[in-house]
C-alpha cells in the first residue's frame, strides 16, 4: 500500500512527460503518447548543459568528500583522542540543520568571497550533505575491521600506508561504494543550495525544472520530461547500490 | 519440590522459511529433589527445552507436567518454577535485597516475612554483606549468587539454571560449581541445569541428559554416561581429555587370533575377548578408549602395542603422552613421576574392560 | 607485553633487544617478528593461499612467485590445510583458521615467533589436540617463541621457561617444574593446578624438640620435616602460609589418631577422578578422589596432609620460603 502511495506521483510524472500540454489536465489514463516534450527538451541543448552541470557538481562533491572523509572516518574509528565523539557528532549535526537556516549567511559569505555561482562553490557547500554521510557510514566499516588484522599485516612486513591500501581499502570498498552512491543521490537532488547559491552559470537540473514555469503557462509536460531524465541516474545508481549494501565480506576474518 | 515429567515433547519453528525441528520427541522424568543436567553442544535444543519448561516458549506438541499438573497452558508465574538466567538479568536500579525480594513483594508477602526469607537465602549463598549494594557494584560471581538467590527465594518446585557458570572466569567458575552442588544438598529442590560444559554436568548432576540435534542421546548418572556411553557422540562428548576414537579394521592373523589394525597405521592389537564373537573380518569399527584407560607397561607381550612417544606433556598433576596415529594423536594420561622424551619406545596396554566399540554406520555401541 | 615486542605499542621506558640490537624505535615491519593473533586476524578478502603468502609478497620479505608457491605449499602441508588453499577465511572452521594464521607466521624465518593465546577460541577437545600438535611442531622449529596464554596447562606443556605475570609485573620466571613445585608467590601457586592449591594459615609450634604446624586448630599432626624446619627458623616468623596441592592430601572414612577430622562439603565427579571438597575448622579444602566414591554431604572424613610436599609462604608478603622435597630444584648441567 505504502509503495503504491509513494510511487504514484512518480508514475504520474512519467505519464505526463509523454502527454501534450493540451491533454495535461485529463485525469483519464488514455491519451496519445508523444515524445514531443523530450524533443523540445533536447532541441535547445540548454538542458544537456544543466544535466552536465549537475553531474560535474555532484561527482565533484562526492569525490572531495571521499578524499576528506575516508581518512577522517578511519581516524574516528581507530584513534582515541580528546573530543573524538564530539567531533563525530559535529559532523553528523551538519545534517540536522535545516538548509534554510544556514542559507542566508552562506549566501552573504559566498557573494563576498566570490564563490557565488561557481561550480566549486556548490561542491563546497555540498560537503555539508555528503561528508557526514561518508564519515558515518565508513566509520562503522572501519570499526568492523579488527585492529589485529592491521597489526598482522604490519608484522608481515607491510608499511602503514600499504596496510591501508592493500588491507583496509578492499575491506571497506562495499561501504565506500554505498556511501558514495547514497551521498551522490542526496547531492543530486539538492534544490535549496543549488537554487540560492548559484545563478545563471551553474544551473542544475533540479533548479532548471523551475524554468518551465513561464509567466503565462506552466509546461508541465516538459518539466516532467526534464525531471524524468534527471531521475534516471538515481534509479540506475539505486539499483547498483543494492548489490553493494551487502556487508558480509568481512565475516570470517576473526573468530566466529 | 516437585517431580517433572516431559512426555513426547516437540518444538518446531520457522527460520528463514525453513522448518527447524529443535526438540524431537523428548521423554524424561526428573524425580523429586533430583539434580538433572541438560548437556549438549550449542544449538542442540537444550535451552529451548528449558524455556518450554519455564513457559517462555510455546510447546509444539507433547506435555510437561510439574508436580502432577500439566502446565502446557499455564503462565510462567503459575508454574512453580524459578529460573536463573545465563546473563544474570538483575534489575539494575534495585539493591541486592530488593532484587531478591522482588518476587515476594509481587506476591504481596508481608515485609516481616520477606526480611526473614531474604536473610536466610542471603546466608545460604554468602551474600549477606552485599544486600545493600546495587548490581553494578558486584563481581560476576556475586551477581550469579544474587541471581540464584532470586530464583530460589520463591521456593520453586523446580529450579531452572540456564548456563549459570558460563560467564565466570576459571577459578570463580570452579568455586561457584562447588557452591552450587552444596546448595542443592541444602535446599533439595528439583533442579535442572543447562550447560554445554561436560565437566559441569558431571560434577553437579545426579543424572545427565545428553542432547544432540534435538534428540536425547542418553539419560543416566555421570558414571553411567562416562563408563557406558550408548553411542559415539556421547563417548566423544563426555570426558576430559576426550576419549581416543579411531577407525579399526578387523582381520584374522596367521596365528588364528582376531586382531584390529588402526586405520592409517601399523598399530595392531588383539580384539578384546568380549567382542571376539561379534567382530567380523575386514569390517571397519569405531574403537574408543579413554586416555586414563591406557597403561604403559614394562615389556611387550601379545596384548600390548609397541610404539614410540611423539609428544610428552608434563602438566603438574598428571602427564600426558601422545602418539601419532595417521592424522590424529592417541593420547594417554600417566602419573606424574615418569618422564618420557620424544622417540622413546613404549609398550601400551589397553584396559580390556574399558574398550568401547561402535558401529561406524550409525555410531551405536556394539554390546 | 607481546604488542610491545611486536612493535604495535611503543614502550614508555626500558629497552627491548633482539640479538643484541635495541629495537624500540623500529616499526613492526622492520623487526622481523612473526605473530599469531588470538582472533586469527586473517585477511577476509584474500584466500588461504594469499593469506599465507602475504609476508612473502610484502616489500620487506619479497620472494619470487615460484618460491612463494613452493613455500606456501610446504607450510600448508605441515599444517594439513593444503586442501583448503583456495578457500576464503569465512569458509573455514575455527580450528582451520587458527592453522592458517599459524601458517602465515611459519612461512618465513623470523627472529622471534609471538603467539597471542592462539588456542583460546577452540573448544576443549580441539584445544587438547592442537596443544599437542603445537608441541610437535615447535620441536622441529628451533626459533625463539614467546607464547601468551591464561591457560596454565598450555604454559606447562609448551614452554621451556614460563614468566608468570600479574598486574603488569613478573611474579616469577622459571622452568615448568620450578613454577609448579617452587612457586615464588601464592599467586603463582594458585595460578597453576586444578583444582586449586589449598593455602592455609599455620602457626609454628615447638614441642618435644620437634616443630609442628598448627593447622586448622590442630597442632599435633603436622611435624615439619627437618630441611624445611631450618628454613622456617631462619625466616623467624611464628605463622606461615602452608600450601597443599589437592593430590597431596589423603582421605579415609575410618578415624586414625594421625588424621584430622573434617566433614564432606561437596563431591564433584569428573569421570576419571573427582573433586572432593571438605570442611574443617570453617575452611574449605579441595582434594582429589576416585570418581566412584560414595559419599554423603556432612559425613565425617579423616585427612592426612603430606607435609613433605607442602609449600611454605610468608604470611605477610605471600613469598616462597621453603619446600621439603627435591622437586623443582634446578638441576645443574
Amino acid at each position: 500500500m505504502y509503495a503504491l502511495f509513494a510511487l504514484f506521483p512518480l508514475f504520474w510524472m512519467l505519464l505526463i512527460s509523454f502527454k501534450h500540454d493540451r491533454e495535461m489536465f485529463n485525469t483519464i489514463f488514455v491519451f496519445h503518447p508523444t515524445l514531443e516534450n523530450y524533443r523540445v527538451l533536447f532541441s535547445t541543448g540548454e538542458y544537456i548543459g544543466y544535466f552536465m552541470n549537475n553531474v560535474f557538481v555532484s561527482v565533484g562533491a562526492v569525490l572531495l568528500s571521499l578524499v576528506v572523509g575516508v581518512p577522517a572516518a578511519y581516524a574516528l574509528a581507530r584513534f582515541d583522542f580528546k573530543g573524538k565523539e564530539d567531533l563525530a557528532f559535529t559532523f553528523l549535526s551538519f545534517r540536522f540543520a535545516p538548509e534554510m537556516l544556514v542559507i542566508l549567511p552562506l549566501f552573504l559569505i559566498y557573494q563576498r568571497i566570490g564563490l557565488y555561482d561557481t561550480a566549486f562553490g556548490l561542491i563546497w557547500v555540498f560537503q555539508l550533505i555528503s561528508l557526514p554521510f561518508i564519515i558515518w557510514i565508513l566509520r562503522g566499516y572501519f570499526e568492523d575491521i579488527s585492529p589485529e588484522i592491521e597489526h598482522a599485516a604490519r608484522v608481515d612486513g607491510y608499511s602503514w600506508w600499504r596496510v591501508f591500501l592493500k588491507i583496509n581499502m578492499p575491506l571497506i570498498k562495499p561501504g565506500m561504494v554505498a556511501a558514495a552512491l547514497l551521498s551522490f543521490i542526496f547531492v543530486w537532488n539538492n534544490f535549496t543550495f543549488a537554487l540560492l547559491l548559484a545563478g545563471q552559470d551553474v544551473v542544475t537540473t533540479t533548479v532548471a525544472s523551475l524554468k518551465y514555469i513561464s509567466s503565462d503557462t506552466v509546461h508541465y509536460g516538459q518539466m516532467a520530461a526534464a525531471v524524468t531524465i534527471s531521475a534516471l541516474p538515481e534509479v540506475i545508481l539505486a539499483l547498483l547500490i543494492q548489490k553493494h549494501l551487502v556487508r558480509g565480506l568481512s565475516m570470517g576474518a576473526v573468530k566466529g | 519440590m516437585a517431580e517433572l515429567v516431559i512426555r513426547d515433547l516437540n518444538k518446531t519453528y520457522m527460520k528463514q522459511k525453513e522448518r527447524i525441528h529443535a526438540v524431537k520427541s523428548l521423554n524424561l522424568t526428573a524425580r523429586d529433589g533430583e539434580f538433572i543436567a541438560f548437556l549438549g553442544p550449542s544449538g542442540c535444543g537444550k535451552s529451548t527445552t528449558l524455556r518450554m519448561i519455564a513457559g517462555l516458549e510455546d510447546i509444539t506438541s507433547g506435555e510437561i507436567e510439574i508436580g502432577g499438573t500439566v502446565v502446557n497452558r499455564l503462565h510462567p508465574s503459575k508454574r512453580n518454577v524459578g529460573l536463573a538466567f545465563e546473563n544474570y538479568a538483575l534489575y539494575p536500579p534495585l539493591t541486592v535485597y530488593d532484587n531478591i525480594a522482588f518476587n515476594l513483594r509481587a506476591k504481596k508477602t508481608p515485609e516481616e516475612e520477606i526480611k526473614r526469607e531474604v536473610g536466610k537465602i542471603a546466608e545460604l549463598l554468602h551474600i549477606t554483606s552485599l544486600l545493600d549494594m546495587k548490581p553494578a557494584a558486584l563481581s560476576g560471581g556475586q551477581k550469579q549468587r544474587v541471581n540464584i538467590a532470586r530464583a530460589i527465594v520463591r521456593k520453586p518446585g523446580i529450579l531452572l539454571l540456564d548456563e549459570p557458570l558460563s560467564h565466570l572466569d576459571g577459578k570463580m567458575r570452579q568455586s561457584m560449581r562447588t557452591e552450587l552442588k552444596r546448595l542443592h544438598t541444602e535446599i533439595k529442590s528439583t533442579s535442572i541445569i543447562v550447560t554445554h560444559d561436560q565437566s559441569e554436568a558431571m560434577a553437579l548432576a545426579d543424572r545427565i541428559a545428553i542432547i544432540n540435534e534435538g534428540v536425547l542421546q542418553q539419560f543416566g548418572t555421570p558414571l553411567e554416561v562416562y563408563n557406558h556411553p550408548v553411542n559415539e557422540f556421547v563417548a566423544g562428548f563426555i570426558g576430559e581429555p576426550p576419549m581416543n576414537l579411531f577407525t579399526v579394521h578387523a582381520f584374522t592373523a596367521k596365528t588364528g587370533k582376531k586382531m584390529f589394525r588402526i586405520e592409517d597405521s601399523l598399530l595392531e592389537f588383539e580384539v578384546p575377548a568380549a567382542y571376539r564373537e561379534k567382530v567380523r573380518d575386514s569390517q571397519p569399527y569405531r574403537f574408543g578408549i579413554r586416555p586414563a584407560d591406557i597403561h604403559i607397561v614394562g615389556g611387550s607381550d601379545p596384548h600390548t602395542i609397541s610404539t614410540k612417544v611423539t609428544i610428552f606433556e608434563s602438566l603438574g598433576e598428571e602427564c600426558r603422552v601422545h602418539i601419532r596415529v595417521g592424522e590424529t594423536l592417541l593420547s594417554l594420561v600417566t602419573g606424574e613421576d615418569v618422564h618420557y622424551r620424544t622417540g622413546d619406545p613404549i609398550h601400551l596396554l589397553f584396559r580390556e574392560d574399558r574398550i568401547h566399540l561402535f558401529d561406524p554406520s550409525n555410531g551405536n555401541r556394539i554390546q | 607485553m607481546l604488542n610491545l615486542i611486536a612493535g604495535i605499542l611503543v614502550p614508555e621506558e626500558g629497552v627491548i633487544t633482539m640479538n643484541g640490537n635495541v629495537v624500540n624505535s623500529l616499526e613492526p615491519e622492520d623487526r622481523n617478528v612473526a605473530m599469531v593473533f588470538e582472533n586469527y586476524a586473517l585477511y577476509p578478502h584474500l584466500t588461504v593461499f594469499e593469506n599465507i603468502a602475504s609476508p612473502l609478497r610484502s616489500p620487506k620479505y619479497r620472494q619470487p612467485e615460484g618460491k612463494i608457491r613452493e613455500e606456501v605449499e610446504r607450510v600448508a602441508k605441515i599444517l594439513r590445510i593444503d586442501w583448503l588453499l583456495q578457500r576464503l577465511p569465512s569458509e573455514l572452521s575455527n580450528g582451520q583458521r587458527q592453522r592458517v594464521s599459524l601458517g602465515r607466521a611459519l612461512v618465513r624465518n623470523p627472529e622471534v615467533f609471538l603467539m597471542d593465546e592462539p588456542l583460546t577460541h577452540l573448544d576443549a577437545k580441539l584445544r587438547h589436540q592442537m596443544r599437542a600438535e603445537f608441541k610437535e611442531m615447535q620441536a622441529n622449529l628451533n626459533t625463539t617463541t614467546i607464547y601468551v596464554t591464561h591457560d596454565y596447562l598450555e604454559a606447562l606443556s609448551l614452554a621451556d621457561r614460563i614468566a608468570v605475570l600479574n598486574q603488569g609485573r613478573i611474579e616469577q620466571i622459571g622452568t615448568p617444574d620450578e613454577i609448579y613445585y617452587r612457586p615464588a608467590t601464592e599467586f603463582v601457586a594458585e595460578a597453576f593446578g586444578e583444582p586449586e592449591i589449598n593455602i592455609l594459615t599455620a602457626g609454628l609450634v615447638n614441642k618435644d624438640g620437634w616443630m609442628y604446624l598448627n593447622l586448622l586448630g590442630d597442632s599435633d599432626h603436622f611435624a615439619v620435616p627437618g630441611r624445611v624446619r631450618q628454613a622456617l627458623e631462619e625466616h623467624g616468623a611464628d605463622t606461615v602460609r602452608a600450601g597443599f596441592r589437592p593430590k597431596d592430601i589423603k582421605y579415609s572414612f575410618t578415624g586414625d589418631p594421625s588424621m584430622l577430622r573434617a566433614s564432606v562439603y561437596s563431591f564433584e565427579p569428573l569421570g576419571a577422578k573427582a573433586i572432593l571438597t571438605v570442611q574443617a575448622d570453617g575452611q574449605l579444602i579441595r582434594l582429589i578422589a576416585a570418581a566412584d566414591l560414595d559419599v554423603k554431604p556432612d559425613q565425617p572424613i579423616y585427612l592426612k596432609f603430606n607435609v613433605e610436599e607442602a609449600i611454605f609462604f610468608d604470611s605477610g608478603t605471600g613469598r616462597f620460603i621453603a619446600r621439603a622435597g627435591e622437586k623443582g630444584v634446578r638441576s645443574v648441567g
